[in-house]
């Protein structure tokens, strides 16, 4: 591993009471960087989740904070604590995976008091312990029940318990809920959030491929491309303003038109686009300097039929689906399919006709194409 | 009641040719063991069968032994080749066990390799390399021979250990040692047991190897019965012994399904 560099004393600073940090951390199998994070830092009771695409990082970059990769560059810290060089038993973090990984020989007690017996907690102090934790996650009275008499839900729930007990100041989440069912995973969503609100100060890194997961839990969210930091923020925020075309893309659906821009009024705060021949007005703030290329990013929902002033204009109507609560429009405009809604009782023209179309100034965003 | 009497006529053949050729001859043995049950109390056959039972028990626990920690080191601690010399243990299955005993004849024999060179090293003289015809040449050649048969259901097991129960193990704080202690072991025991009931199992019928080997002193059952049979044509002593071998055998064959039953309902559960 190359030798790390010294922090600036106002990063060590913060680093010192961060919940977890990569910096400056490179993680490569053989030629191929498979991490390369520059600065990701969660604070002490945060909830961060990492999203990306597969083999983006995310759960490379949860097993280099554990101290299951080892890092060819960079540091790690965990509650505060630089742990690069530290083995994985020598950091005290919890970990949850998704196989729930439970020793199938031993009890589900037993399953939870394994980190406490390899740090030599008394006996009694263990049974204490363990009836906690099971408690904390709606499992007491299973103690002596076997991991393979238990449905999913249930191993899970006991494999949080067990992360729990050695009371980490930090838990490790890799896509606990991927292998359990719609229903299930979303009850064990709330349970987690409810557990994160009793132990507010254990901080959770939690890896998941679901973005409904991410935006319900996590107080930010860091999306991970090809190894790299793409995004980070809240869900609300990378969302509603996304900082790249890649951001725009794999968070929800985004409808991306290239556009050119013509000038900003600053009395009203708006910038003039034109798409095309089409003139629109978006409520952005003022940039410095334009980007050579740049899209218009409409999220589905924001584009409605015979939509609200300024931001009106005619496209073809392609296909329509009715969804109950809403209709799902598929449009052609500039050349590009667009995604638009509709109410369920909005009439609409037949499939091929012209329609009109909305946005508002302020549900529109900018984004570089970096693509 | 006709699908009952058609399911009686397809058992039929299999049932007489499972008489005429087990059954049958079975009987027979267990039939004229009645008469040479004297052998049983003599001094030969209590020498025979503590030899037995004691060989194959050493056999079984250096087989054991040695295929536990050969299959921790594939599994666990990778290197190159490692899976190429595993594929090399377990072609020793398909070899004929007298060819084993031959191989170590060669090399750790009176004329042998080891003995050769030691020989050119520090002048002639006696064998200075001399366990191959005793007991512990049985063993170690039985070791050989029946290691694989341990080794192969132990690689297949820590295969179907989910590395992530060792990763979260080491996460807790455990190191190797409790690692190896509190998670692989306990997940080793039934494969070990059974690959071991096996191994204890042909062990106990060991002909070849004792025969070939040569070993002073070294009468098992096996080895008795043919004595018996060939050598003094005492055929109901012959019975009598084989009786007590086939008990043995068995007892162990009813353990290892056990096991292996156990095995498979650990691997479905």
């Amino acid at each position: 591993m190359d030798h790390p560099l010294p922090l600036a004393a106002s990063e060590a600073a913060v680093l010192t009471a961060c919940g977890a940090g990569l910096i400056d951390v490179a993680v490569a199998f053989g030629s191929t960087v498979t991490l390369d994070i520059p600065h990701l830092v969660a604070a002490r009771g945060e909830i961060l989740a990492l999203i990306g695409p597969s083999g983006s990082g995310k759960t490379t970059a949860l097993r280099a904070v554990a101290g299951f990769v080892r890092p060819q560059r960079g540091r790690i810290f965990a509650a505060g604590r630089d742990v690069t060089a530290l083995p994985p038993r020598a950091r005290g973090i919890g970990m949850v995976v998704q196989s729930y990984a439970l020793f199938p020989h031993l009890s589900v007690g037993d399953n939870v008091a394994f980190g406490l017996a390899v740090r030599g907690v008394p006996r009694a102090e263990r049974r204490q312990r363990v009836r906690e934790c099971l408690d904390l996650i709606g499992m007491g009275g299973f103690e002596t029940r076997l991991p393979r008499t238990l449905s999913g839900g249930q191993q899970q729930r006991v494999a949080i318990a067990r992360a729990l007990a050695i009371r980490p100041p930090l838990l490790l989440l890799d896509e606990p809920l991927s292998a359990l069912d719609a229903q299930i995973r979303a009850q064990m969503v709330d349970e987690i959030g409810r557990l994160h609100a009793r132990l507010p100060d254990t901080t959770i890194l939690y890896v998941t491929h679901d973005q409904a997961e991410a935006m319900t839990l996590a107080h930010r969210i860091a999306i991970l491309n090809r190894g790299r930091l793409a995004g980070l923020g809240s869900g609300r925020a990378l969302y509603e303003r996304p900082p790249s075309r890649f951001v725009a893309e794999f968070l929800g659906r985004a409808n991306l038109l290239p556009i050119r821009c013509l000038g900003w009024d600053g009395a009203r705060g708006r910038l003039a686009v034109a798409c095309g021949e089409t003139r629109f007005e978006l409520a952005t703030p003022a940039l410095a300097s334009w980007p050579a290329r740049m899209l218009l990013c409409l999220r589905p929902h924001h584009l409605v039929a015979d939509g609200g002033a300024p931001n009106r204009f005619e496209a073809t109507l392609r296909r329509v689906h009715w969804l109950g609560a809403q209709q799902t429009l598929a449009v052609e405009f500039a050349g590009t399919l667009l995604a638009a809604t509709a109410s369920a009782s909005a009439l609409l023209p037949p499939e091929g006709a012209r329609i009109a179309l909305g946005f508002a100034a302020e549900d529109a965003s900018l984004v570089a194409d970096d693509a | 009641m006709r699908k009952r009497g058609a399911g009686l006529g397809l058992a039929g053949p299999p049932a007489l040719v499972l008489g005429l050729t087990l059954a049958y001859p079975l009987a027979l043995i267990l039939g004229t063991a009645r008469r040479g049950a004297g052998v049983l109390a003599s001094g030969a056959f209590l020498a025979a069968l503590l030899h037995t039972v004691a060989i194959a028990l050493a056999a079984t626990a250096g087989a054991m032994s040695l295929a536990l920690v050969f299959a921790l080191v594939l599994a666990f601690a990778p290197f190159p080749g490692g899976r190429a010399c595993a594929r090399v243990a377990e072609t020793t299955i398909a070899l004929p066990s007298f060819l084993i005993a031959l191989a170590l004849t060669f090399a750790y024999g009176s004329a042998g390799v080891v003995n050769g060179a030691l020989a050119a090293l520090f002048g002639p003289g006696g064998p200075r390399v001399d366990f191959l015809y005793s007991a512990w040449g049985v063993i170690l050649a039985e070791i050989t021979i029946y290691m694989p048969f341990v080794l192969r259901p132990l690689l297949a097991t820590f295969d179907a250990i989910d590395r992530a129960q060792i990763e979260i193990a080491a996460g807790l704080g455990a190191g190797a040692g409790v690692i190896l202690r509190r998670v692989i072991l306990p997940a080793a025991v039934p494969a070990l047991l059974a690959g071991g009931s096996l191994c204890l199992l042909l062990t106990l019928n060991e002909f070849g190897v004792v025969l070939f080997i040569g070993a002073k002193g070294v009468i098992t059952l096996p080895v008795l019965v043919y004595d018996k049979a060939i050598q003094e044509f005492d055929y109901p002593a012959a019975c009598a012994i084989a009786s007590v071998n086939i008990g043995l055998a068995l007892a162990l064959f009813a353990t290892y399904r056990l096991l292996l039953g156990r095995l498979a309902h650990d691997a479905v559960h």
